[in-house]
Protein backbone atom coordinates (compact mmCIF):
# COMPACT_ATOMS: atom_id res chain seq x y z
CA UNK A 1 0.00 0.00 0.00
CA UNK A 2 3.01 2.43 0.48
CA UNK A 3 4.60 1.98 -2.45
CA UNK A 4 1.40 3.42 -4.29
CA UNK A 5 1.40 6.96 -5.19
CA UNK A 6 -1.86 8.94 -4.49
CA UNK A 7 -2.85 12.20 -5.54
CA UNK A 8 -4.37 12.89 -2.38
CA UNK A 9 -4.75 12.08 1.15
CA UNK A 10 -7.12 12.01 3.95
CA UNK A 11 -5.64 11.06 7.51
CA UNK A 12 -6.94 10.73 10.80
CA UNK A 13 -4.95 12.13 13.42
CA UNK A 14 -5.28 9.38 15.79
CA UNK A 15 -5.09 6.68 14.71
CA UNK A 16 -4.25 2.98 17.16
CA UNK A 17 -1.13 2.11 15.76
CA UNK A 18 0.59 5.48 14.43
CA UNK A 19 -0.21 8.99 14.85
CA UNK A 20 -1.80 10.30 11.51
CA UNK A 21 0.71 12.99 11.35
CA UNK A 22 3.83 10.91 11.70
CA UNK A 23 2.03 8.47 8.78
CA UNK A 24 1.59 12.08 6.89
CA UNK A 25 5.26 12.27 7.35
CA UNK A 26 5.85 8.76 5.65
CA UNK A 27 3.82 9.42 3.04
CA UNK A 28 5.54 12.77 2.43
CA UNK A 29 8.84 11.02 2.05
CA UNK A 30 8.04 9.03 -0.96
CA UNK A 31 5.58 11.75 -1.91
CA UNK A 32 6.77 14.91 -0.86
CA UNK A 33 4.03 17.27 -2.53
CA UNK A 34 0.94 15.23 -1.89
CA UNK A 35 -1.54 17.49 0.04
CA UNK A 36 -2.59 15.90 3.16
CA UNK A 37 -6.08 16.63 4.96
CA UNK A 38 -5.77 15.58 8.43
CA UNK A 39 -8.79 14.56 10.59
CA UNK A 40 -8.82 15.93 14.28
CA UNK A 41 -10.87 15.13 17.08
CA UNK A 42 -12.78 18.30 18.54
CA UNK A 43 -11.04 20.43 20.47
CA UNK A 44 -7.19 20.08 19.73
CA UNK A 45 -6.41 22.78 18.04
CA UNK A 46 -2.83 22.54 18.85
CA UNK A 47 -2.54 19.38 17.37
CA UNK A 48 -3.94 20.29 14.22
CA UNK A 49 -2.05 23.52 14.01
CA UNK A 50 1.13 21.17 14.72
CA UNK A 51 0.09 18.98 11.65
CA UNK A 52 0.17 22.54 9.41
CA UNK A 53 3.23 23.13 10.14
CA UNK A 54 5.09 19.58 9.61
CA UNK A 55 3.30 20.11 6.48
CA UNK A 56 -0.65 18.90 6.07
CA UNK A 57 -2.59 21.25 3.63
CA UNK A 58 -5.26 21.32 6.03
CA UNK A 59 -7.38 20.11 8.89
CA UNK A 60 -10.97 19.21 9.51
CA UNK A 61 -12.33 18.86 13.13
CA UNK A 62 -14.68 16.08 14.07
CA UNK A 63 -17.47 15.98 13.56
CA UNK A 64 -17.84 17.50 10.26
CA UNK A 65 -20.02 18.24 7.20
CA UNK A 66 -19.37 15.35 4.41
CA UNK A 67 -19.76 18.78 1.90
CA UNK A 68 -17.07 20.75 3.35
CA UNK A 69 -14.60 18.05 2.95
CA UNK A 70 -14.96 17.55 -0.28
CA UNK A 71 -14.91 21.66 -0.71
CA UNK A 72 -11.61 21.07 0.86
CA UNK A 73 -10.57 18.23 -1.33
CA UNK A 74 -11.08 20.00 -4.24
CA UNK A 75 -9.82 22.76 -3.29
CA UNK A 76 -5.80 21.14 -2.29
CA UNK A 77 -6.11 19.70 -5.96
CA UNK A 78 -6.43 23.29 -6.74
CA UNK A 79 -3.53 24.62 -5.50
CA UNK A 80 -1.87 21.23 -5.94
CA UNK A 81 -2.00 21.73 -9.22
CA UNK A 82 -0.81 25.49 -9.35
CA UNK A 83 1.95 23.81 -7.20
CA UNK A 84 3.02 22.31 -10.06
CA UNK A 85 2.66 24.46 -13.09
CA UNK A 86 4.50 26.88 -10.88
CA UNK A 87 7.47 24.39 -10.64
CA UNK A 88 7.11 23.20 -14.28
CA UNK A 89 7.16 27.26 -15.30
CA UNK A 90 10.37 28.14 -13.23
CA UNK A 91 12.01 24.93 -14.53
CA UNK A 92 11.36 26.48 -17.94
CA UNK A 93 12.66 29.88 -16.93
CA UNK A 94 15.79 28.34 -15.52
CA UNK A 95 15.96 26.49 -19.18
CA UNK A 96 15.71 29.60 -20.73
CA UNK A 97 18.48 32.30 -18.63
CA UNK A 98 20.42 28.52 -18.09
CA UNK A 99 24.40 29.44 -19.28
CA UNK A 100 23.22 27.10 -22.23
CA UNK A 101 21.13 29.99 -23.43
CA UNK A 102 23.93 31.91 -23.93
CA UNK A 103 25.88 32.35 -27.13
CA UNK A 104 29.79 32.56 -26.43
CA UNK A 105 32.18 31.04 -29.03
CA UNK A 106 34.41 33.98 -28.94
CA UNK A 107 37.05 33.88 -26.63
CA UNK A 108 35.80 37.77 -25.20
CA UNK A 109 32.58 36.34 -24.44
CA UNK A 110 33.82 33.02 -22.79
CA UNK A 111 35.57 35.85 -20.05
CA UNK A 112 32.65 37.30 -19.68
CA UNK A 113 30.33 34.28 -18.58
CA UNK A 114 33.81 32.65 -16.50
CA UNK A 115 33.44 36.15 -14.69
CA UNK A 116 29.56 35.83 -14.60
CA UNK A 117 30.13 32.29 -12.57
CA UNK A 118 32.28 33.35 -10.40
CA UNK A 119 30.42 36.37 -8.77
CA UNK A 120 27.03 34.23 -9.33
CA UNK A 121 27.38 32.98 -5.82
CA UNK A 122 28.51 35.56 -3.93
CA UNK A 123 26.04 38.71 -2.76
CA UNK A 124 27.99 41.36 -3.98
CA UNK A 125 26.76 44.23 -6.28
CA UNK A 126 27.56 43.52 -10.05
CA UNK A 127 27.35 46.49 -12.45
CA UNK A 128 26.90 44.72 -15.89
CA UNK A 129 28.24 47.33 -18.40
CA UNK A 130 28.05 47.09 -22.51
CA UNK A 131 26.08 49.11 -25.69
CA UNK A 132 22.32 48.67 -26.71
CA UNK A 133 21.42 44.98 -27.34
CA UNK A 134 24.23 43.49 -25.89
CA UNK A 135 21.94 41.14 -23.49
CA UNK A 136 22.41 42.84 -20.13
CA UNK A 137 19.56 41.74 -19.02
CA UNK A 138 19.90 37.94 -20.47
CA UNK A 139 23.44 37.96 -18.34
CA UNK A 140 21.94 39.48 -15.12
CA UNK A 141 19.39 36.78 -15.33
CA UNK A 142 21.85 34.16 -15.85
CA UNK A 143 23.72 35.80 -12.29
CA UNK A 144 20.14 35.39 -10.68
CA UNK A 145 19.69 31.72 -11.91
CA UNK A 146 23.53 30.69 -10.91
CA UNK A 147 22.67 32.11 -7.27
CA UNK A 148 22.15 30.45 -4.45
CA UNK A 149 18.83 32.92 -4.58
CA UNK A 150 17.28 31.22 -8.18
CA UNK A 151 14.27 30.12 -6.17
CA UNK A 152 13.45 33.41 -4.99
CA UNK A 153 12.10 36.36 -6.92
CA UNK A 154 14.14 38.09 -9.60
CA UNK A 155 12.80 41.89 -10.18
CA UNK A 156 13.66 43.48 -13.13
CA UNK A 157 13.12 47.72 -13.12
CA UNK A 158 13.54 49.43 -16.47
CA UNK A 159 14.32 52.47 -14.97
CA UNK A 160 13.99 54.83 -17.47
CA UNK A 161 10.79 53.59 -18.62
CA UNK A 162 8.79 54.56 -14.95
CA UNK A 163 8.00 59.00 -14.82
CA UNK A 164 10.68 60.16 -12.54
CA UNK A 165 7.30 61.42 -9.98
CA UNK A 166 6.54 57.50 -9.66
CA UNK A 167 9.81 56.10 -9.66
CA UNK A 168 10.30 56.06 -5.78
CA UNK A 169 6.77 54.29 -5.03
CA UNK A 170 7.46 52.12 -7.41
CA UNK A 171 11.15 51.03 -6.18
CA UNK A 172 10.27 51.10 -2.65
CA UNK A 173 6.59 51.26 -2.18
CA UNK A 174 4.53 53.53 -0.27
CA UNK A 175 1.82 53.43 2.71
CA UNK A 176 -1.96 53.74 2.65
CA UNK A 177 -2.73 58.02 2.38
CA UNK A 178 1.17 58.90 1.60
CA UNK A 179 0.12 61.00 -1.20
CA UNK A 180 -3.28 61.61 -2.84
CA UNK A 181 -4.30 58.65 -4.58
CA UNK A 182 -2.55 56.13 -2.43
CA UNK A 183 -5.41 54.51 -1.01
CA UNK A 184 -3.83 51.16 -0.15
CA UNK A 185 -0.44 51.05 0.52
CA UNK A 186 1.95 49.18 -1.96
CA UNK A 187 5.22 47.08 -1.89
CA UNK A 188 7.56 48.09 -3.56
CA UNK A 189 10.06 46.47 -6.05
CA UNK A 190 12.72 46.39 -3.16
CA UNK A 191 10.16 44.49 -0.76
CA UNK A 192 9.19 42.18 -3.70
CA UNK A 193 12.79 41.29 -4.49
CA UNK A 194 13.26 40.34 -1.04
CA UNK A 195 15.45 37.28 -0.91
CA UNK A 196 15.97 37.33 -4.41
CA UNK A 197 17.72 39.68 -6.97
CA UNK A 198 16.97 42.73 -7.96
CA UNK A 199 17.73 43.89 -11.58
CA UNK A 200 18.13 47.68 -12.00
CA UNK A 201 18.15 48.83 -15.96
CA UNK A 202 19.50 51.52 -16.89
CA UNK A 203 21.06 53.25 -13.87
CA UNK A 204 22.38 55.76 -15.45
CA UNK A 205 19.19 57.17 -15.76
CA UNK A 206 18.17 57.56 -12.33
CA UNK A 207 16.97 60.72 -11.46
CA UNK A 208 19.67 62.25 -8.03
CA UNK A 209 16.78 62.55 -5.47
CA UNK A 210 16.54 58.79 -6.51
CA UNK A 211 20.22 57.62 -6.17
CA UNK A 212 20.37 59.05 -2.18
CA UNK A 213 17.48 56.76 -1.61
CA UNK A 214 19.38 53.78 -3.31
CA UNK A 215 22.56 54.12 -2.14
CA UNK A 216 20.93 54.27 1.92
CA UNK A 217 19.24 50.68 0.14
CA UNK A 218 22.91 49.17 -1.01
CA UNK A 219 25.04 50.77 2.81
CA UNK A 220 22.53 49.45 5.51
CA UNK A 221 19.95 47.49 3.01
CA UNK A 222 16.87 49.18 4.64
CA UNK A 223 14.30 51.58 3.11
CA UNK A 224 11.94 53.98 3.64
CA UNK A 225 8.69 53.40 2.26
CA UNK A 226 7.07 56.55 1.05
CA UNK A 227 4.97 57.69 4.37
CA UNK A 228 6.45 55.27 6.20
CA UNK A 229 7.68 55.93 10.21
CA UNK A 230 10.12 52.71 10.10
CA UNK A 231 12.41 51.52 7.51
CA UNK A 232 12.20 48.26 5.99
CA UNK A 233 14.96 45.85 6.16
CA UNK A 234 15.22 43.63 2.77
CA UNK A 235 17.82 40.98 1.96
CA UNK A 236 18.56 41.67 -1.75
CA UNK A 237 21.20 41.63 -4.30
CA UNK A 238 21.84 44.25 -6.34
CA UNK A 239 22.36 43.86 -10.13
CA UNK A 240 22.81 47.49 -12.24
CA UNK A 241 23.43 47.78 -15.89
CA UNK A 242 23.87 50.90 -18.18
CA UNK A 243 24.85 51.62 -21.34
CA UNK A 244 26.12 55.06 -20.40
CA UNK A 245 29.53 55.86 -19.53
CA UNK A 246 28.84 56.32 -15.76
CA UNK A 247 32.62 57.82 -14.86
CA UNK A 248 31.76 60.83 -17.20
CA UNK A 249 28.20 61.16 -15.95
CA UNK A 250 30.06 61.27 -12.56
CA UNK A 251 32.16 64.22 -13.74
CA UNK A 252 29.11 65.94 -15.39
CA UNK A 253 27.41 65.63 -12.09
CA UNK A 254 24.32 63.81 -12.83
CA UNK A 255 25.73 60.39 -11.26
CA UNK A 256 26.53 60.31 -7.31
CA UNK A 257 30.25 59.54 -7.07
CA UNK A 258 29.84 57.71 -3.48
CA UNK A 259 26.86 55.40 -5.20
CA UNK A 260 29.56 54.94 -8.60
CA UNK A 261 32.06 53.56 -6.13
CA UNK A 262 29.06 51.50 -4.68
CA UNK A 263 27.74 49.90 -7.76
CA UNK A 264 30.80 49.28 -9.62
CA UNK A 265 32.76 47.00 -7.35
CA UNK A 266 32.10 44.17 -10.05
CA UNK A 267 31.81 45.28 -13.72
CA UNK A 268 31.17 42.77 -15.87
CA UNK A 269 31.54 44.52 -19.51
CA UNK A 270 29.56 42.56 -22.35
CA UNK A 271 31.70 43.57 -25.65
CA UNK A 272 29.84 44.58 -29.11
CA UNK A 273 29.06 42.12 -31.39
CA UNK A 274 31.41 43.74 -34.44
CA UNK A 275 34.35 42.88 -31.99
CA UNK A 276 32.87 39.34 -31.24
CA UNK A 277 31.90 38.29 -34.55
CA UNK A 278 32.90 34.62 -33.85
CA UNK A 279 29.68 34.59 -32.32
CA UNK A 280 28.15 35.48 -35.04
CA UNK A 281 27.62 31.95 -36.43
CA UNK A 282 26.34 30.85 -33.05
CA UNK A 283 23.61 33.05 -32.12
CA UNK A 284 22.45 33.06 -36.23
CA UNK A 285 22.28 29.56 -35.32
CA UNK A 286 20.19 29.92 -31.93
CA UNK A 287 17.78 32.20 -33.51
CA UNK A 288 17.40 29.86 -36.17
CA UNK A 289 16.14 27.25 -33.67
CA UNK A 290 14.23 29.61 -31.55
CA UNK A 291 11.93 31.48 -34.32
CA UNK A 292 11.22 27.97 -35.95
CA UNK A 293 9.95 26.65 -33.00
CA UNK A 294 7.95 29.99 -31.93
CA UNK A 295 6.91 30.48 -35.52
CA UNK A 296 6.23 26.84 -36.17
CA UNK A 297 7.96 27.51 -39.65
CA UNK A 298 10.79 25.11 -40.39
CA UNK A 299 13.77 27.27 -41.03
CA UNK A 300 16.73 25.31 -41.15
CA UNK A 301 19.34 27.04 -42.96
CA UNK A 302 20.93 30.31 -44.20
CA UNK A 303 22.98 30.69 -47.27
CA UNK A 304 27.14 31.33 -47.48
CA UNK A 305 26.35 34.22 -49.04
CA UNK A 306 23.57 35.78 -46.59
CA UNK A 307 25.99 34.35 -43.65
CA UNK A 308 28.72 36.44 -45.26
CA UNK A 309 26.50 39.59 -45.18
CA UNK A 310 26.36 38.92 -42.01
CA UNK A 311 29.46 38.93 -40.59
CA UNK A 312 30.57 42.06 -42.39
CA UNK A 313 27.67 44.11 -40.85
CA UNK A 314 28.94 46.55 -38.59
CA UNK A 315 26.00 45.86 -35.71
CA UNK A 316 25.54 48.86 -34.01
CA UNK A 317 22.33 47.15 -32.87
CA UNK A 318 24.10 44.51 -31.51
CA UNK A 319 22.79 40.93 -30.65
CA UNK A 320 19.36 42.19 -30.69
CA UNK A 321 19.43 44.36 -34.41
CA UNK A 322 21.44 40.35 -35.29
CA UNK A 323 17.95 39.04 -33.52
CA UNK A 324 15.61 41.07 -35.51
CA UNK A 325 17.44 40.67 -38.63
CA UNK A 326 16.95 36.77 -38.30
CA UNK A 327 13.30 37.51 -37.28
CA UNK A 328 12.71 39.48 -40.52
CA UNK A 329 14.08 37.03 -42.93
CA UNK A 330 12.73 34.07 -41.75
CA UNK A 331 9.16 35.81 -41.55
CA UNK A 332 9.64 36.82 -45.36
CA UNK A 333 11.12 33.62 -46.35
CA UNK A 334 8.92 31.61 -48.52
CA UNK A 335 10.95 28.52 -48.00
CA UNK A 336 13.72 26.69 -45.56
CA UNK A 337 16.34 28.42 -46.38
CA UNK A 338 17.47 32.37 -45.66
CA UNK A 339 18.90 34.19 -48.79
CA UNK A 340 21.05 36.86 -49.36
CA UNK A 341 18.07 39.21 -50.39
CA UNK A 342 16.70 38.86 -47.02
CA UNK A 343 19.34 40.04 -44.91
CA UNK A 344 19.76 43.75 -43.96
CA UNK A 345 17.68 45.31 -46.49
CA UNK A 346 17.51 48.73 -46.45
CA UNK A 347 20.46 49.70 -44.65
CA UNK A 348 21.80 53.13 -45.59
CA UNK A 349 25.58 53.40 -46.90
CA UNK A 350 26.81 55.00 -43.60
CA UNK A 351 25.63 51.77 -42.06
CA UNK A 352 27.58 49.84 -44.58
CA UNK A 353 30.77 47.58 -43.29
CA UNK A 354 34.21 48.67 -43.44
CA UNK A 355 36.19 46.97 -45.44
CA UNK A 356 39.80 47.23 -46.49
CA UNK A 357 40.58 50.07 -48.75
CA UNK A 358 41.76 47.80 -51.23
CA UNK A 359 38.74 46.03 -51.62
CA UNK A 360 36.20 49.21 -51.06
CA UNK A 361 38.42 51.00 -54.66
CA UNK A 362 38.19 47.76 -56.58
CA UNK A 363 34.16 47.73 -56.18
CA UNK A 364 34.25 51.46 -56.78
CA UNK A 365 36.79 51.28 -59.56
CA UNK A 366 34.59 48.00 -60.91
CA UNK A 367 31.49 49.89 -60.37
CA UNK A 368 32.39 53.02 -62.20
CA UNK A 369 33.79 51.18 -65.34
CA UNK A 370 30.57 49.40 -65.92
CA UNK A 371 28.50 52.72 -65.74
CA UNK A 372 31.03 54.04 -67.99
CA UNK A 373 30.52 51.42 -70.97
CA UNK A 374 26.49 51.45 -70.30
CA UNK A 375 27.08 55.05 -71.05
CA UNK A 376 28.83 54.56 -74.06
CA UNK A 377 26.87 51.84 -75.05
CA UNK A 378 29.97 49.74 -74.86
CA UNK A 379 32.46 51.76 -77.07
CA UNK A 380 35.94 51.06 -75.02
CA UNK A 381 37.57 54.35 -76.72
CA UNK A 382 34.80 56.70 -75.83
CA UNK A 383 35.13 55.90 -72.18
CA UNK A 384 38.53 55.61 -72.07
CA UNK A 385 38.54 58.77 -72.98
CA UNK A 386 35.86 60.00 -70.30
CA UNK A 387 38.22 58.61 -67.84
CA UNK A 388 40.97 60.37 -68.87
CA UNK A 389 42.85 57.33 -69.99
CA UNK A 390 44.45 55.37 -72.36
CA UNK A 391 42.29 52.66 -73.88
CA UNK A 392 45.37 50.23 -73.46
CA UNK A 393 45.51 51.09 -69.51
CA UNK A 394 41.28 50.82 -69.84
CA UNK A 395 41.74 47.44 -71.27
CA UNK A 396 43.43 46.04 -68.58
CA UNK A 397 40.62 47.28 -66.51
CA UNK A 398 38.13 46.01 -67.76
CA UNK A 399 40.67 42.41 -67.78
CA UNK A 400 40.92 42.60 -64.33
CA UNK A 401 37.41 42.92 -63.31
CA UNK A 402 36.15 40.53 -66.34
CA UNK A 403 34.26 42.97 -67.98
CA UNK A 404 33.13 42.47 -71.19
CA UNK A 405 32.14 45.39 -73.36
CA UNK A 406 30.07 43.43 -75.89
CA UNK A 407 28.03 43.19 -73.36
CA UNK A 408 26.48 46.88 -73.45
CA UNK A 409 26.67 47.20 -77.15
CA UNK A 410 22.63 45.79 -76.74
CA UNK A 411 21.59 47.86 -74.67
CA UNK B 1 -7.73 10.27 -17.84
CA UNK B 2 -8.36 8.28 -14.75
CA UNK B 3 -9.79 9.89 -11.30
CA UNK B 4 -7.61 11.28 -9.03
CA UNK B 5 -6.64 8.70 -6.17
CA UNK B 6 -7.37 9.48 -2.48
CA UNK B 7 -6.30 7.53 0.29
CA UNK B 8 -8.65 7.74 3.39
CA UNK B 9 -7.10 6.60 6.81
CA UNK B 10 -9.17 6.82 10.32
CA UNK B 11 -10.09 3.87 12.51
CA UNK B 12 -13.71 4.51 12.53
CA UNK B 13 -15.03 2.03 10.00
CA UNK B 14 -18.24 4.03 9.86
CA UNK B 15 -16.71 7.06 8.87
CA UNK B 16 -14.77 5.74 6.49
CA UNK B 17 -17.60 4.07 4.70
CA UNK B 18 -19.47 7.46 4.43
CA UNK B 19 -16.57 9.48 3.15
CA UNK B 20 -15.73 6.31 0.65
CA UNK B 21 -19.17 6.87 -0.64
CA UNK B 22 -19.50 10.68 -0.86
CA UNK B 23 -15.60 10.73 -2.64
CA UNK B 24 -16.62 7.97 -5.04
CA UNK B 25 -19.80 9.71 -6.39
CA UNK B 26 -18.04 12.82 -6.67
CA UNK B 27 -15.32 10.63 -9.20
CA UNK B 28 -12.48 10.02 -7.51
CA UNK B 29 -10.97 6.51 -6.82
CA UNK B 30 -10.97 5.91 -3.16
CA UNK B 31 -8.53 2.95 -1.20
CA UNK B 32 -10.14 3.14 2.29
CA UNK B 33 -7.26 2.03 5.11
CA UNK B 34 -8.72 1.81 8.78
CA UNK B 35 -5.37 0.74 10.58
Amino acid sequence: MKKRIFDLSIIDQQLPNIDGISLMENLHKINPEMPVIILTAYGSIESAVEAMKRGAFNYLTKPFDPRELLFQVENARKSHGLLLEIKRLKGLLKERYDFKNIVAKSEKMKEVLEKVLLVAKTNSTIAVLGESGTGKELVAKAIHFASERKDKPFVIVHSAAIPETLLESELFGHEKGAFTGAIQSSKGFFAQAHEGTIFLDEIGDMPISIQAKLLRVLQEKQFYPIGAEKPVEVDVRIIVATNRDLEAEVKEGRFREDLFYRVIVIPITIPPLRERRDDILGLVEFFLKEFSHQMKKEVKSITPEAMHKLMLHNWPGNVRELKNTIEYAMTMTPGEVITEDLILRGQSASQEPLIPLKEAKDAFEKNYVVRLLELTKGNVSKAATFAGKYRADFYNLLKKYNIKPGNFKKI
Amino acid sequence: MSSPSILVVDDDKNLLEILKIRLESANYEVVAVSK
